[in-house]
């Protein structure tokens, strides 16, 4: 067999013997068992759903409107006679896939920008966090409401917004915590050896991080999935997919008056369960990576100012009207930078 | 905090509102071929003599720097045209909306402070027993629920299932609200008066939050009639429970967490060394100090008081700015949008200031530079 080829197999081999590794940690890990159940049944929900889904989610069939949960109809039918736990299996689709792939963009962009102005400082430093100023006082839903006028809604457009106006958060909480342990000793000494700077950030300070952003991954997906509700409830998602915020809309307009409880806690449920999984899941994945929370590394917890709950309140309840997003990042931080 | 500092901060403030509002001018030109788009929507394409009106109108022929001078000058002078909607000045109509999105979020401020501070400080003092848990698996639902839907869910529950609230407005008959606007704004000024008189009198911090707000409600409950507040209380009972629901755990988690944070203080083992009892200690000493993070997010929720919640007011139909927001973008009021999201950032800007000069005022251990 060719070198190469056998290199590749023995790295592929090392990923996957890794990943094992973590998925075993994970379940070993109460909260970590709760979580992986929660999103792996939600994703092979996502995955499966032309199988699992007893209805086509689009198809009108007007004969069967307003339909009360029954044997043939789980979860009853809306006011065009669509299946509505059908719509819910699809929903997972959407849901899942902005709140993933807007959550991963956050974090990558925020880790970059956050390591680089927390460790350098200075020029790179000022402009990043100036950037961050603006960013933070925009608020997001009025502008995605008047960009609405512009283009037609889609859901490029929200994971757009969403990844703009996200960063800011992510990037705040890596970098305050690069600049809190930028003069620990032995990034010193790896400089005093001669390292260069791309070696130090990304051997030695990235690792120091990554707990914070596997778990800033999970959350600020679990976040955007309830950012994306809002956003779909009033209106600013794509007009033709199926998202739990749209069976909502429909719920609010006709759910009511024909007494179908069960339309209005489905949505509801179904966000409530993804997020939770997503949480419990970045809470133990970030116990699982933290460098510091091991028994012998105690004598850094001094340095573990930021806690889970802090990133969990920068992202909390993005569906107000966004100015709770600075207030909750500047006073997790105490203040911001200045 | 000496002049240099509040000069460079309010110039900041400044150049930050203005990078904001030149990208919200560049930025539909930059990504769209025809910024007059929305504008001339519904108008067929055949009508060309309408069409070149219309860009007429909204000076959409002139060339792009003379186009954002024009802009410009509509945020020096404030003047933000007619709403296309209202046929009135655009700051009266949004001026006309933002009392009543304050109804909601400042009683809704004061419900959850209070009962956040009094749940936080008791978690604090029981760690670990069931008040403490509680509010943390209280606060990971929180977060994981949608308030929206929370919203929605009351509305089934008390509006319909059991229709013990209505869910629809903010009162009975439309908003013919009669207020006495001269006893408002007097009471008003009195209590700004009162506040200038107290401080310099007792120099107490506090008197700076507790006056001002006494004062306002002090002054609706002097020029609106009995029986409309009676009304709207009615109608606000919903979405203040939805607000309070959300916004108790944010407060409670944080005194919380401070007055954990203050708790092992070198001065709180020293004012319990001096002999001086717990509950003195814990609300002279350590609440006084754990507290002041509680600042910070009250200023910063500034902008919300004013702007209010576009989910929750959508959902009651409350007359709010939220509301009118909305309302300007399903008619394509453009000026109105527009004005509306430059009154957004500029409170969030200078909430943001006031809360920074209020903090440093406060905590004599920040020093500025």
């Amino acid at each position: 067999m060719n070198k190469k080829v056998k290199a590749f197999f023995n790295l592929i081999k090392g990923v996957a013997s890794d990943a094992a590794g973590v998925l075993v940690k994970i379940w070993r890990h109460r909260k970590g068992r709760i979580g992986l159940i929660m999103v792996g049944l939600i994703i092979l929900a996502a995955a499966l759903a032309p199988l699992l889904a007893p209805y086509d989610p689009k198809t009108p069939n007007i004969t069967e409107g307003f339909l009360k949960p029954s044997a043939a109809h789980l979860l009853g039918t809306d006011a065009n006679g669509i299946d509505i736990l059908s719509q819910l299996i699809y929903g997972a689709r959407v849901s899942l896939m902005i709140g993933m792939i807007s959550g991963v963009s956050v974090t990558l962009i925020g880790a970059v920008l956050g390591i680089v102005s927390g460790y350098f400082g200075a020029v790179a430093d000022n402009i990043v966090m100036r950037i961050v100023d603006v960013l933070l006082v925009i608020p997001t839903l009025p502008l995605m409401i008047i960009l609405n006028n512009y283009v037609s809604s889609s859901y490029l457009m929200m994971i757009f917004i969403f990844v703009v106006f996200g960063w800011p958060g992510t990037a705040r909480i890596i970098r305050a915590q690069v600049m809190s342990m930028k003069n620990i000793n032995y990034i010193k000494a790896a400089e005093l050896a001669g390292a260069g700077k791309g070696y130090i950030m990304f051997k030695h300070i990235l690792p120091a991080v990554s707990h914070l952003l596997i778990m800033n991954c999970a959350l600020a997906s679990a976040g955007l999935m309830i950012a994306e509700a809002g956003m779909s409830f009033l209106g600013l998602g794509d007009p033709g997919a199926v998202s739990w915020g749209q069976i909502l809309v429909r719920a609010e307009k006709d759910a009511f008056t024909s007494r179908h409880w069960a339309w209005v806690l489905a949505p509801g449920l179904a966000i409530f369960f993804t997020v939770i999984g997503f949480m419990q899941l970045g809470y133990a994945l970030e116990d699982i990576f933290n460098p510091r929370m091991g028994k012998s590394g105690n004598m850094f917890r001094q340095f573990r100012k930021i806690k889970a709950s802090d990133v969990a309140a920068a992202f909390d309840s993005m569906d107000d009207i966004d100015f709770a997003r600075a207030v909750k990042i500047k006073s997790a931080y105490g203040g911001g930078d200045e | 905090m000496n002049t240099r500092y509040v000069v460079k901060r309010i110039l900041y403030s400044f150049l930050i509102l203005f990078i904001v509002i030149t990208l919200n001018f560049f930025l539909p030109r930059l990504v769209f071929e025809d910024p007059a788009e929305p504008f001339l929507r519904g108008i067929p394409d055949d009508e060309f003599m309408l069409r070149n009106a219309v860009r007429k109108e909204f000076g959409f022929d002139k060339p792009v720097w003379v186009q954002f001078l024009v802009y410009l000058k509509k945020f020096v002078t404030f003047d933000f045209g007619t709403s296309y909607i209202y046929k009135q000045p655009v700051f009266k109509v949004m001026f006309d909306r933002i009392p009543w999105s304050m109804v909601l979020s400042v009683a809704g401020m004061l419900i959850s402070i209070v009962a956040g501070i009094v749940w936080g400080a008791t978690a604090s003092t029981k760690r670990g027993k069931a008040v403490d848990n509680a509010l943390l698996n209280y606060a990971t639902i929180t977060t994981a629920i949608p308030s929206f839907w929370v919203a929605l869910v009351f509305v089934m529950l008390f509006a319909f299932a059991v229709p013990i609230f209505p869910y629809r407005g903010a009162m009975t008959d439309g908003y013919s609200l009669s207020i006495n606007k001269a006893v408002f704004f007097g009471v008003a000024a009195g209590a700004v008066a009162l506040t200038v008189v107290l401080y310099k009198l007792l120099k107490k911090p506090l008197i700076v939050f507790v006056t001002p707000l006494a004062g306002l409600i002090a002054a609706v409950f002097a020029a609106v009639p009995a029986s409309d507040i009676a009304d709207i209380a009615y109608h606000a009972a919903l979405p203040l429970i939805v607000i309070c629901l959300g916004s108790i755990v944010s407060y409670a988690l944080m005194v919380r967490n401070s007055m954990i944070a203050v708790v092992n203080e070198d001065y709180i083992l020293t004012a319990r060394a001096k002999g001086l009892d717990k509950t003195r200690v814990l609300y002279g000493h350590t609440m006084r100090n754990a507290l002041l993070p509680m600042v910070t997010s009250i200023g910063m929720s500034l902008a919300g008081i004013f702007g209010g919640s576009v989910l929750l007011e959508k959902i009651f139909t409350w007359p709010g700015m939220g509301t009118l927001l909305l309302e300007a973008q399903n008619i394509g009021d453009f000026q109105l949008a527009q004005a509306i999201m430059f009154f957004y950032s500029f409170i969030t800007i200078f909430a943001n200031l006031l809360t920074d000069f209020v903090y440093h005022k406060l905590d004599p251990r920040i020093k500025a530079e």
